[in-house]
């Protein structure tokens, strides 16, 4: 669909989808994955180049002043692409709490160095006994002489393999679920005490458990007020369900776009199966499917700068949509695809995990429905 | 729990041929065959642990137990065998890569000759003989006439040219029954004739191909200027499609304890929801939302268990197979589908490690997250191909139109 977008915003989608149709072939992406980096550093000094690891950040500090709409742009051809790159902790997770939270030496020290592509950021708000819990937080950091001893454990973590810099929410008052007391550190990759146990995920990344185990980081660590985290940890996960759910739809996109080709193509009784109407209702339905998920995405984007609960009800509108979409085009693809559709041969099977996977990130619909509820004041 | 078996009133020597079975599994069921058989991703579990309960079945004489007795079967009543059926679902038996027992044996005893009766199925049962088979082509899909695999007569050989893909476990088979091309008639199936070939073969190259549950469960088989007596046909030469159309009576029969195992899944769905918090300290099978979901999922499956059961007593009764049968199981693989879905989405994110390691018989790593957390993602991703394999859904759909309703 053709949202109203500026000139600029356009012309930054089409060089960006450009860019990836001619650099980033899927043999290329199965390749790295292969190699077990996580990502692919070429490509990710490729995406600074093109300005993306510059787009959500303050002009200030050598970003682009982006918004959640350019993020919108740039997930959906991420999403296109199947690109396996950190971008979604680093610039929208990270990325947000830098923008809001970070104090001045802070952004100074950090942003500049992503937006060249040589810092790359682990973010971890989620626990294992926490589901999708935010405020589920029984990481401790517990202030003793100028310096915060943080323990505990976050789980799967994407880009944690890779990372040099994590930010993590650890409980500094308060018990395990309270929604007070929550703070924010930079903790460095390489802290002692701290331990990374890394594999790869079914969606072709890399991820991480991470064990704290009294790890000793200064007070200056510390990004946003202390005990006030949650609201920070909120608006970042509401970014990074704006930005995920436009990669999915590039995802959705993508698969209809290979779908279609495919029916044209593969012939049974004799015909291709595009002729047989179930199959083009089929396609029908899943292109209706990712022009709603389109839109209620996009609506959450241009709603992102409105008050915090109409974000966040917009945030949560677009995740439990795109999953239902997704869940619908997903499985589609692969069916209409038949046994091939099956096989870690094709992308196809690739972009159904990355959809599936992203059904159970920030949120699972029915986790999204009840802070929908909650948010709109239903 | 539904207890179909309970339902038949046994009399009493099937409730004595039940406690038998009974203490069969629980004396030779160990862990790692329960095991091999929980982390099944799509139809057959770890090749090994399917071999050594296949060792075990034949040391009891029940290697194969709905062959006749004069080639080693166990002679037992209809009855027999579906207990025999249900008992072994419900002790998790591995699933046997059955090919050869349960597909190319009826067909050897009924067209096979003398020579290869006695040849073939006695390796069959003692697992000394492992069949893949070659039927599916590239390109070819749910309408099996349509294949292309050569076979050119040269004096008393034939030499086979082409592919064959979807090949479960042909990297484990010693063995492969092929279809093959020889010649052609005025219809699509003739001149296609049904060949026994030996997998060491000269020609034949087989390459594995990882599903998206990440095992290798099919291959993809090359065969190029491979050469087959022609004494390795089975049947007539041509009229492969007779020994076919006997195959795919065997390959869609059953459906008896298809209930079971639904059920059986159900409750491993709950069993996982039990397992797993909700965030907030309690447990997810105590979420309200999801335990109506729970329930739902409950309402569906009496249904479609009714459904089939009714049927199979009615077969049981002596009634012609019905083709009601298909357009139930439409709806049954749908909502077995759906309960994987379910699981998936109930571990959250610790669905999204990859753990194919973990999840071996033999673990090669520790798992990431709670064991429980192990199955459920693979196993969504690998039942997608409950909707395709044996005929898709659309083809399934065809197929009701035109039998049941006439269309």
């Amino acid at each position: 669909m053709d949202f109203v977008l500026t000139d600029e915003q356009k012309m930054f989608g089409e060089s960006l989808n450009k860019f990836f149709q001619s650099e980033y072939a899927f043999a290329d992406r199965q390749e790295t994955i292969q190699a077990g980096n996580g990502f692919s550093p070429e490509l990710w000094r490729s995406l600074a180049d093109l300005g993306v690891l510059a787009l959500p950040f303050d002009p200030a500090y050598g970003g682009f002043g982006g918004t959640a709409v350019d993020n919108y742009i740039a997930f959906e051809a991420m999403g296109r692409a199947l690109a396996a790159e950190p971008a979604l902790s680093t610039l929208v997770l990270a990325g947000t709490l830098l923008n809001q939270a970070s104090n001045q030496a802070q952004k100074e020290e950090l942003i500049p160095a992503i937006v060249a592509g040589e810092l790359i950021v682990g973010v971890g708000f989620y626990e294992p006994q926490g589901r999708f819990n935010l405020n589920n937080c029984a990481t401790t950091a517990v202030k003793s002489q100028g310096h915060y001893l943080i323990s505990g454990t976050k789980s799967v973590v994407y880009a944690a393999d890779t990372a040099d810099k994590f930010v993590i929410s650890a409980r500094t008052t308060g018990d395990p679920l309270h929604e007070e007391g929550i703070s924010l550190f930079f903790v460095d990759a390489d802290a002692y005490g701290l331990t990374r146990k890394s594999y790869p995920t079914v969606d072709g990344f890399m991820a991480s458990e991470l064990y704290f185990d009294e790890v000793c980081v200064p007070t200056t660590s510390l990004t946003g007020e202390v005990d006030k985290g949650l609201p920070l940890i909120e608006e970042a996960v509401d970014a990074a369900i704006v930005a995920s759910c436009a990669e999915a739809v590039g995802n959705m996109s993508a698969l209809i776009e290979r779908t279609l080709e495919h029916c044209k193509t593969r012939e049974a009784f004799g015909q291709p199966i595009s002729s047989f109407q179930v199959i083009q209702h089929r396609l029908v339905d899943m292109t209706v499917a990712c022009e709603h998920a389109a839109a209620i995405t996009m609506r959450a984007a241009k709603l992102f700068d409105s008050g915090e609960n109409e974000r966040s009800a917009a945030a949560a509108a677009a995740k439990v949509q795109v999953n239902k979409e997704a869940e619908f085009v997903g499985p589609n693809a692969v069916q209409l695809h038949g046994a091939m559709g099956m096989t870690e041969e094709l992308d196809v099977g690739h972009y159904f995990k990355r959809l599936v996977v992203l059904g159970s990130s920030f949120g699972d619909t029915h986790y999204s429905v009840r802070r929908y509820m909650n948010k709109a004041g239903l | 729990m539904a207890d179909l078996l309970d339902d038949l009133n046994l009399t009493s020597e099937e409730q004595m041929f039940r406690e038998e079975v009974r203490e069969f599994l629980a004396e030779n069921m160990t862990d790692e065959l329960r095991r091999a058989s929980h982390f099944t991703m799509w139809a057959l579990s770890e090749f090994e642990y399917g071999k050594r309960w296949q060792k075990i079945l034949h040391q009891r004489g029940w290697g194969a137990v709905h062959w006749p007795k004069e080639y080693g079967g166990a002679g037992w009543t209809r009855m027999q065998k579906m207990i025999w059926h249900i008992e072994c679902i419900q002790a998790e038996t591995p699933s046997v890569m059955s090919m050869g027992r349960d597909l190319c044996a009826p067909c050897i005893m009924k067209f096979g000759t003398e020579e290869q009766k006695a040849f073939f199925l006695p390796r069959i049962l003692s697992g000394e003989d492992w069949w893949a088979q070659g039927f599916s082509e590239p390109g070819v899909g749910s309408d099996l006439r349509a294949l292309q695999m050569r076979a050119e007569s040269d004096g008393d050989e034939f030499v086979l040219n082409g592919s064959k893909i979807w090949t479960s476990f042909a990297d484990h088979a010693n063995r492969i029954f092929c279809l093959v091309r020889s010649g052609s008639g005025p219809k699509k199936h003739d001149g296609i004739s049904f060949l026994l070939v030996d997998m060491d073969s000269p020609g034949i190259e087989v390459h594995p191909i990882t599903t998206i549950a990440g095992d290798p469960e099919f291959c993809q088989v090359f065969f190029n200027d491979v050469r087959v007596s022609k004494s390795r046909l089975l049947g007539k030469e041509n009229e492969g499609w007779d020994v076919v159309r006997h195959l795919l009576a065997y390959e869609h029969g059953g459906g008896g304890g298809r209930s079971v195992s639904l059920f059986g899944r159900y409750n491993w769905l709950r069993e996982v929801a039990t397992l797993e918090s909700d965030g907030a300290g309690g447990r997810l099978i105590d979420d309200v939302d999801f335990g109506r979901q729970l329930a739902e999922m409950r309402i569906e499956l009496e249904a479609v268990s009714f459904a089939s059961d009714e049927l199979s007593k009615r077969a049981r009764a002596g009634e012609p197979p019905s083709r009601v049968s298909e357009l139930l199981a439409i709806r049954s693989r749908l909502v077995s589908q759906k309960m994987t879905e379910l699981a998936m989405r109930a571990v959250g994110r610790y669905g999204i490690p990859l753990q194919q390691g973990a999840r071996k018989v033999i673990p090669e790593v520790d798992p990431i997250g709670p064991e429980h957390v192990l199955k459920p993602m693979p196993f969504y991703l690998g039942q997608r191909a409950g909707t395709i394999a044996g005929g898709t859904d659309e083809i399934h759909h065809n197929n009701v139109a035109r039998h049941v309703l006439g269309l």
